[in-house]
């Protein structure tokens, strides 16, 4: 991949890869920089990489591996990782959602804090379901990529996503959405 | 719910607007990590390569830091000090003289990193440093004593496959550091039976003064790391060349600011009961791209420019 190719790439996915980045952190400021680390990363293997391969997936695996390895440095530091549940963000009010007469699902739109509460929601999944769904949705990716990047059978990344889809069904109705 | 709720729901949720201008790759002022990536010049590749370093005392009088004034006088060969840097790479290093120290093996950028903490209510500036660990090469050697002066040190074992840390503890104790589903988990490891213990108390990973290796199992450290971790008092002068900084000047001072009273401590303990000590310190040095041997591409935007020109790089010297 030359120097054009991979502006071209950055132009076409950038985008996607930038929205997983900040979904996966759940910080817009952390996601800015793991993008930025994983786009030097590629920027590093740039002639090694074909255009003709699924670049994309590949930036998506590089991101996954920096995010844990940022997790683990933090979890070193810290020594205890943050993790905010469900019962205590609902307790501090952060999650303050839904009245019963929520519209239906065709003209139903949301608003900023409520697509925040949302990724929290999402972002407390376990991590084998929420990183597919986070690349499903944030990275625009297909089963069959994210089954590539992730390395199982697309199957498991199914019924993954599945699983993942009624364990936020379970939430979000127990939050007031129905 | 239905099916198609949550979709929409989750597509407008997790699809947050990106702006053109926020997809611009920046090269950015990474004084966290100390590395370089490229092609490393012949001559250093060759040093890089070649085993044990640290050469140390050619030969001469060595004087315990033990304790209890039981200090004991050798006269020997001297031992050596070999750093692992990374898949039987190694760097040689010789006493008196700092030699840069950095990898040398795709893969390895982020293992050699400095980074550095602000602490707003002790009005500190806490900092550490990842090295590899280093093994010792001499006759008679029963055991080496590493130690840290001003300054406290981990060791662990990260395995990437399964995301679990293996912490070395002091009292020759393993704890295994897991996070399962985003939460940290910690198991007391016993590998004489293979079982692992819960630990609820999320403390019980202290800092190490110091850790001892036999000599005849260096080997089960190749891919182990230290990670010397230390503080100094935070000035207005040191928080600007280290958060503010405008030249590698800058940069390479607020390091070396907090460098200068470091030192790791190499004890072997002979079969004869006598021990001998090597003073390992560090510096940062600037090294611009063509010193590096890294080949710039032209088209690569460093902000600010200066950035782009050459690196700091971290060296090691045996006092």
């Amino acid at each position: 991949m030359n120097d054009n190719e991979f502006e071209q790439f950055v132009s076409d996915n950038g985008k996607d890869i930038l929205r997983f980045c900040r979904i996966i952190s759940c910080d817009k400021e952390m996601g800015d920089e793991l993008y930025q680390d994983t786009m030097l990363k590629l920027l590093e293997k740039c002639k090694k990489l074909d255009c003709e391969q699924n670049v994309k997936s590949y930036a998506l695996s590089v991101s996954v591996l920096l995010w844990k390895n940022q997790k683990k440095k933090y979890a070193n530091r810290s020594r205890l990782v943050q993790v905010d549940s469900i019962n205590r963000l609902e307790s501090e009010g952060v999650l303050d959602i839904k009245d019963e007469a929520s519209p239906g699902p065709e003209d139903y739109i949301m608003n900023e804090s409520e697509k925040v509460t949302i990724q929290k929601v999402v972002a407390g999944l376990p991590e084998k379901y929420r990183i597919p769904i986070q690349m499903y949705y944030s990275a625009n990716m297909s089963v069959s990529e994210i089954a590539r990047i992730v390395r199982i059978p697309e199957g498991t990344v199914k019924s993954r996503m599945n699983k993942a889809r009624t364990l936020l069904k379970k939430e979000l109705e127990a939050l007031g959405y129905d | 719910m239905t099916d198609e709720k949550l979709d929409q729901i989750l597509k407008q949720a997790l699809t947050p607007e990106i702006d053109d201008s926020e997809i611009q790759i920046r090269r950015k002022a990474r004084y966290k990590h100390m590395s370089v990536k490229k092609v490393v010049a012949a001559g250093l590749v060759a040093c890089a390569a070649l085993s044990v370093g640290l050469v140390g005392v050619k030969s001469g009088l060595f004087k315990d830091k033990g304790k209890d004034n039981n200090i004991v006088e050798k006269v020997s060969n001297s031992f050596v000090v070999t750093a692992y840097a990374s898949e039987g790479k190694e760097i040689t290093f010789e006493k008196g003289k700092f030699i840069p120290f950095y990898d040398v093996v795709e893969g390895y950028v982020n293992s050699f990193a400095v980074s550095v903490t602000e602490d707003d209510e002790n009005d500190e500036i806490d900092f550490s440093l990842e090295l590899p660990t280093f093994k010792c090469s001499g006759d008679n050697i029963e055991k080496i004593t590493y130690a840290v002066e001003n300054g406290t040190l981990e060791k662990f074992k990260y395995d990437p496959e399964t995301g679990t840390t293996t912490y070395f503890c002091e009292n020759g104790e393993l704890i295994l550091q897991k996070i399962i589903d985003d939460k940290l988990e910690l198991f007391k490891y016993d590998p004489e039976t293979d079982t692992e213990t819960k630990i609820d108390d999320l403390n019980v990973l202290k800092n190490l003064s110091k850790y001892e290796v036999s000599y005849n199992k260096q080997e089960l450290e190749e891919n182990a790391r230290i990670q010397i971790q230390s503080s100094v008092t935070k000035t207005d002068d040191l928080e600007q060349k280290l958060f503010k900084y405008n030249s590698y000047d800058d940069i390479i001072a607020g390091h070396n600011e907090l460098l200068k009273d470091l030192a790791l401590i190499v004890t072997v303990t002979y079969k004869d009961g006598t021990t001998e000590s090597q003073t390992i310190t560090f510096n940062e040095i600037y090294m611009s791209n063509e010193e590096l041997g890294i080949e710039r591409d032209e088209d690569y935007v460093s902000i600010p420019e200066w950035l782009g020109e050459g690196r700091n790089i971290l060296t090691v010297k045996v006092e």
